[in-house]
């Protein structure tokens, strides 16, 4: 059962990431976007990390993704919606993708992941709050105060050009 | 899997009955009839529209962008519905089991953003897609208030869960429960049940909480006041103004959908889900006799559907905002008292419970 869902997620990630990439259409782009962040967080609940997967609905496919549509929807249509696509990025796109896979197949090794750690759930969000106040406390008050100075920042710009 | 038994077919019924319901309630408000011609009272009148809705053309714009233009009101819907299934039934019917199921249900919902973008981006015309930008600015801004609101009541109960959330207001509550949570009064009133343990009344923060949430929520829902997205009387439609026919009645149902969706949440996390509001009183043990299978199911859904008449009629009593007036209401007001509502929620539970 899971592993019949795995795949097809997985085929969903796959098709929508491609397409992503190849479509010349930029608000298609977006919807695809949505459809692989979407998949990623079905990813994340077939193996049992479900407050992963709700956080990933939330932030990525609700938040970001939102943010980006707006923007989009907000620049002006160019005929036919299409979008000129140059290649000269190509390198960086493929050392990118190369070092990826270079730190997927480190973590595939290393002894750190134990095979039964993943199936608990049970009291997980708990355990993750615990932790977060207990022994990560230091780097989730820092990102908590960056949040808070993006904030504060976002609305300054805001005002900002407001009055100019 | 009782959300497909039990809720879909409940959400078409209820939305065929609430159609009719909003038209005499709107009527008896405005000291009308209503709806009287078909059938006794006018009670087919929903099932007549219905039936002219579905033979209607179904028109796709010409210069529409098909795929886009078809799929969105079913994105708009599917999110909605997703919503459904974190809702538990009765104390043995319960949702998906999500451990972070408010979270879950939060996260889907706004989800139906990206329905109406679809909707009026694909329809190709600059009000449409204006209709678009006001919906979206619109649930956006006021999903921070709903959260923080719906933070209040994890922060008190401890648990995302909407089960667990509803199983701690009533007689299966683990923990003991003290008159309005004061501890120091030493009232216990774990065994008396009822509305005494319903978390508004636990808590008397968390009525303050309430009206902001109720008030988020119709704005989620898209109901008036805040129904700038379907203003028929001076925007002229919204996104699903190029929608016809049945397309047009999915984002009806949607609509209905989410006034629903908010009511049954404002329900569980507010007044006690599927608890009884009777007490114990010594040898009347009203809480006891009124809490079972079909009982719980009964209490859940006849204090939903009062929400659902609030919401109806606070539709024909206020006017509608405009829309610098909607933004001011959520930045300006709701989101610091929500934020405010969260720290002395947090104290409370800190030194009363």
């Amino acid at each position: 059962m899971t592993e019949g869902w795995m795949y097809f997620f997985g085929l969903l990630i796959f098709v929508s990431g491609l397409t992503l990439i190849f479509t010349k259409n930029l608000i298609y782009a977006v919807f695809l976007l949505a459809s692989c962040l979407l998949s990623i967080s079905g990813f994340y609940a077939i193996y049992n990390a479900s407050f992963l997967a709700v956080i990933q609905i939330l932030i990525y496919a609700g938040g970001n993704l939102i943010l980006l549509a707006f923007g989009i929807m907000l620049t002006n249509r160019s005929p036919e919606g299409k979008v000129i696509v140059g290649h000269h990025l190509l390198f960086f796109g493929v050392s990118i993708i190369l070092s990826m896979a270079l730190v997927v197949y480190a973590l595939l090794d290393s002894p750190t992941i134990l095979a039964q750690e993943f199936y608990q759930t049970t009291g997980q969000v708990r355990e993750i709050g615990k932790r977060f106040l207990t022994q990560y406390i230091l780097a989730f008050e820092l990102v908590a105060f960056l949040l808070l100075v993006v904030l504060v920042g976002a609305s300054y710009l805001g005002k900002k050009s407001q009055h100019a | 899997m009782h959300t497909f038994l039990f809720y879909l077919p409940f959400l078409l019924f209820f939305v065929l009955a609430a159609v009719y319901g909003e038209r005499k309630i709107s009527a008896f408000i405005q000291s009308r009839f209503g709806p009287m011609d078909v059938g006794p009272k006018g009670i087919f009148q929903t099932l007549a529209d219905l039936l002219k809705m579905i033979q209607k053309e179904d028109i796709i714009p010409k210069s529409a962008d098909k795929p886009i233009f078809l799929l969105g009101p079913i994105l708009v819907f599917t999110a909605i519905f997703a919503g459904f299934s974190t809702l538990p039934l009765n104390a043995n019917l319960a949702g998906a089991a999500v451990e972070s199921g408010v979270l879950l249900l939060m996260a889907v919902v706004s989800l139906d953003v990206l329905g109406i973008l679809m909707a009026g981006w694909g329809s190709n015309n600059k009000f449409s897609l204006y209709g678009a930008i006001r919906a979206i600015a619109q649930i956006v801004s006021f999903e921070i208030p709903l959260g923080l609101s719906v933070l209040c009541v994890v922060m008190i109960c401890q648990s995302m869960d909407l089960q667990e959330i509803t199983r701690e207001q009533g007689l299966y509550a683990t923990d003991p429960i003290f008159l309005f949570g004061l501890k120091v009064m030493n009232v216990e009133v774990t065994q008396m049940g009822g509305l005494l343990s319903w978390n508004i009344v636990k808590n008397p923060f968390l009525l303050f909480s309430f009206l902001i949430f109720f008030i988020a929520g119709l704005a989620e829902a898209n109901r008036a006041p805040f129904d700038l997205p379907e203003s028929e009387s001076e925007l002229v439609g919204g996104y699903h103004t190029e929608y016809s026919g049945f397309r047009w009645g999915i984002f009806m149902l949607a609509e209905y959908g989410a006034m629903l969706l908010i009511s049954f949440l404002a329900v569980i996390l507010f007044f006690g889900g599927w608890n009884t509001p009777f007490i114990n009183i010594g040898s009347f043990q009203l809480a006891n006799w009124t809490m079972g299978r079909y009982w719980e199911v009964f209490w859940l859904l006849s204090k939903t559907l009062i929400l659902v008449f609030v919401q109806m009629w606070i539709r024909w009593t206020y006017p509608r905002l405009r829309v610098d007036q909607l933004m001011t209401l959520s930045w300006k007001y709701l989101t610091p008292f929500g934020l405010l509502l969260v720290f002395l929620c947090g104290l409370w539970k800190l030194t009363m419970l």
